[in-house]
């Protein structure tokens, strides 16, 4: 008897969890449905600011969607991510900090620290007394009430990019803020002509099956259309071999699929992404798994910047472009 | 033997005079250190002036309420310890280990990633209710009509387990708040702010002070449930409802500071040996020193490599693991 209600409540247990995932998938729907909701707001964010000179106060609605004020044009700028750095100096614009990995452009490497991009030290940020901090809505989006309660008083902006657009109406978005308008829209249309030559010289060529990895040999994470480095790929005219698979695992964007899976697809090129450890190039030419697979076969496995590709999405990404065009279509 | 059996090595009064101070002094040096260097009159300024605008925000909108979530989140989590080690007999017991930090865990990621939106004050009773029914599932397997503190502690490990299991479930099937999560499930106490300080408090004090009330039952328990029958104990009732209230102390900690473990496993060791096994003596006493073990390991935390910070959860284990292995030393 007793036995017996031992295992009703075992079942019952085992029988609650799986409710349990199952409810939670649907949460995962939701999540994934706000993230694409948030990108589409990221795509069309508008600048409601007038061109021509600027005036102050001003307000604008940043990459998050969010409205931001600012009473006067901004002086000492503080950085939160390297992408945010990058993009504020593309726009004419120079920072009094950046977070810890931030390298790029040239010269900021000495720039105080406010810590990593993934826990800033709000307390060292109020220290230097900024009159606007530009934070990143990819790396830093779920930390935004954070950013309000800990920096009272002080404008975040948001800016990020999970599309080559994205990059582009940041820079526009910044110069419009920091007064500097001419020079941003020249960056961000040299960015826009990048592009169209980019698309104009890949036009009418046969599509190569690309797949796109990053992580490790034995835990990879495969680049769909919807992250940075997909968003590019697709631009320049790759075919990517995991469109249409649901996202899945840890990063948006990207999604796990079996190793089987993967070498199934029979890619034709094979861009990997190395986020530290040996080339991930290497280990995917070395593997038996991928071995038989075209990409293989011709040697056409090629390590991307780590940077410009995954973690700092910024105006490199024109660069970026370049380098996909010589990859996928031998275009120099 | 005789002298745990009794009483600790030292002199009650002075043992909780001591740690109160020691409690104050954590606090106070927790206050004064930060990723920026304040100095002592600016920091009394961050304190009782409002005209320092920088320094009362870094001091008092970013330090003191996380030095008090800090201190509560410990003084919880030790308190459910010693609720815990007591009601199963067994020194190993802990929230940790026994799976309830694990089913508030699985509760907070849930109505985190299921409901992104959901606000803040409503998380604390969705990981108490998680604890809870995590409690509630420990107990039903462990239940043979009565509790043996034996089976009870294997349940525990095993529900540990099937909750941190449906947590990753959860976890591989989302990704808007993944690295909210991922901080999440080592425990931290990043950004922690005056809403968390006010989620925590109520339950920290209404529960603490019950469990502080009903110690003595501990004392009863520990002679074995034949014996607490004969004085005329209600065992299981009792027992029930010290679970419950090791839940509801272990939930609301796990709502503001995620899975730090460590904490309530060592620390009612420690506050048995200062004043010996009597439970009305050592659970306040691990209250203080629980308040102040999290203190100054989350001082460590800001300070050791500002601005950058270590997860405090690694520190805990770091400080507690040798800690333990001492204690169990000394009483053997």
């Amino acid at each position: 008897m007793r036995d017996r209600w031992g295992r009703v409540l075992l079942v019952a247990g085992v029988l609650g969890g799986l409710l349990f995932a199952a409810c939670s998938d649907d949460g995962d729907a939701t999540a994934t449905a706000t993230t694409e909701v948030t990108a589409t707001t990221e795509a069309t964010a508008t600048i409601e600011a007038t061109a021509a000179a600027p005036t102050y106060p001003m307000t604008v609605r940043d990459l998050m969607g969010r409205e931001v004020t600012l009473a006067a044009a901004p002086q000492t700028i503080v950085t939160t991510s390297p992408s945010a750095i990058e993009i504020l100096y593309a726009a004419g614009g120079t920072a009094i900090a950046r977070s810890e990995t931030a390298v790029h452009p040239a010269g900021v490497d000495t720039l105080p620290s406010i810590g990593p991009s993934y826990q800033p030290a709000f307390e060292a940020i109020i220290a230097l007394a900024p009159d606007l901090v530009i934070a990143d809505a990819s790396a830093q989006g779920h930390l935004a009430e954070a950013f309000g309660g800990a920096l009272q008083g002080v404008p975040v902006l948001f800016v990020g990019a999970v599309t080559y657009q994205d990059v582009t109406a940041s820079i526009r978005l910044v110069g419009t803020v920091i007064g500097h308008d001419a020079e941003a829209e020249a960056a961000a249309t040299a960015m826009e002509d990048v592009l169209d030559e980019v698309q104009a010289a890949t036009a009418g060529m046969t599509a190569p099956r690309v797949l796109i990895v990053n992580g490790a040999i034995d835990d990879l994470f495969v680049a769909l259309p919807n992250s940075f480095v997909g968003d590019l790929v697709a631009k320049v005219g790759g075919a990517n071999v995991a469109e249409g698979q649901p996202e899945t695992g840890r990063y948006p964007g990207y999604t796990q699929l079996s190793l089987e899976a993967i070498v199934e697809t029979d890619p034709e090129v094979i861009l990997t992404i190395t986020a530290g450890g040996p080339s991930l190039a290497d280990s995917v030419l070395a593997d038996e798994t991928f071995a038989e697979t075209t990409a293989v076969t011709d040697g056409r496995v090629h390590d991307l910047d780590l940077e410009i590709f995954l973690q700092a999405p910024g105006p490199r990404a024109a660069d970026g472009l370049y380098e996909l065009a010589r990859l996928l279509f031998g275009i120099e | 033997m005789q002298r745990q059996a009794v009483g600790g090595r030292f002199d009650t009064n002075g043992v909780f005079l001591v740690s109160a101070l020691f409690l104050l002094a954590s606090m106070a040096a927790a206050v004064s250190l930060g990723a920026v260097s304040l100095g002592p009159s600016r920091v009394l300024n961050g304190l009782f002036d409002q005209g320092d605008s920088a320094a009362r925000q870094i001091v008092w909108q970013l330090r003191v309420p996380r030095v008090l979530v800090a201190a509560l989140v410990g003084a919880n989590l030790s308190v459910a310890g010693v609720l815990l080690q007591g009601v199963t007999r067994n020194p190993l017991a802990g929230p940790h280990v026994l799976g309830l930090s694990a089913g508030a865990g699985f509760a907070t990621i849930t109505v985190v990633v299921a409901a992104p939106g959901t606000p803040i004050e409503l998380v604390a009773p969705a990981a108490f209710l998680g604890a809870i029914a995590a409690a509630m599932v420990v107990y039903g397997l462990a239940w043979r009509g009565g509790i043996s503190p034996v089976r009870f502690a294997l349940s525990g490990v095993a529900t540990a387990a099937l909750f941190t299991a449906l947590s990753t479930a959860v976890l591989a099937n989302s990704d808007l708040f993944t690295q909210r999560v991922l901080s999440f499930l080592a425990g931290g106490l990043f950004a922690r702010n005056w809403d968390d300080a006010r989620q925590i408090a109520p339950y920290t004090f209404a529960l603490g002070a019950t469990s502080l009330a009903v110690a003595g039952a501990l004392n009863v328990l520990a002679l074995g449930d034949d014996v607490a029958r004969g004085l005329g104990m209600q065992v299981e009732r009792m027992r029930l409802l010290l679970v419950v209230l090791a839940a509801g102390l272990t939930g609301s900690a796990v709502a503001v500071s995620g899975m730090l473990a460590f904490v309530g496993l060592v620390v009612p060791h420690g506050a048995r040996l200062l004043v010996g096994s009597d439970h009305r003596r050592s659970a306040p006493l691990a209250a203080l020193l629980g308040a102040s073990l999290l203190v100054l390991a989350d001082t460590l935390s800001r300070v050791v490599i500002a601005p950058a910070e270590i997860p405090v959860g690694i520190l805990t284990a770091v400080i507690g693991a040798p800690v333990f292995l001492l204690l169990i030393r000394m009483r053997t």
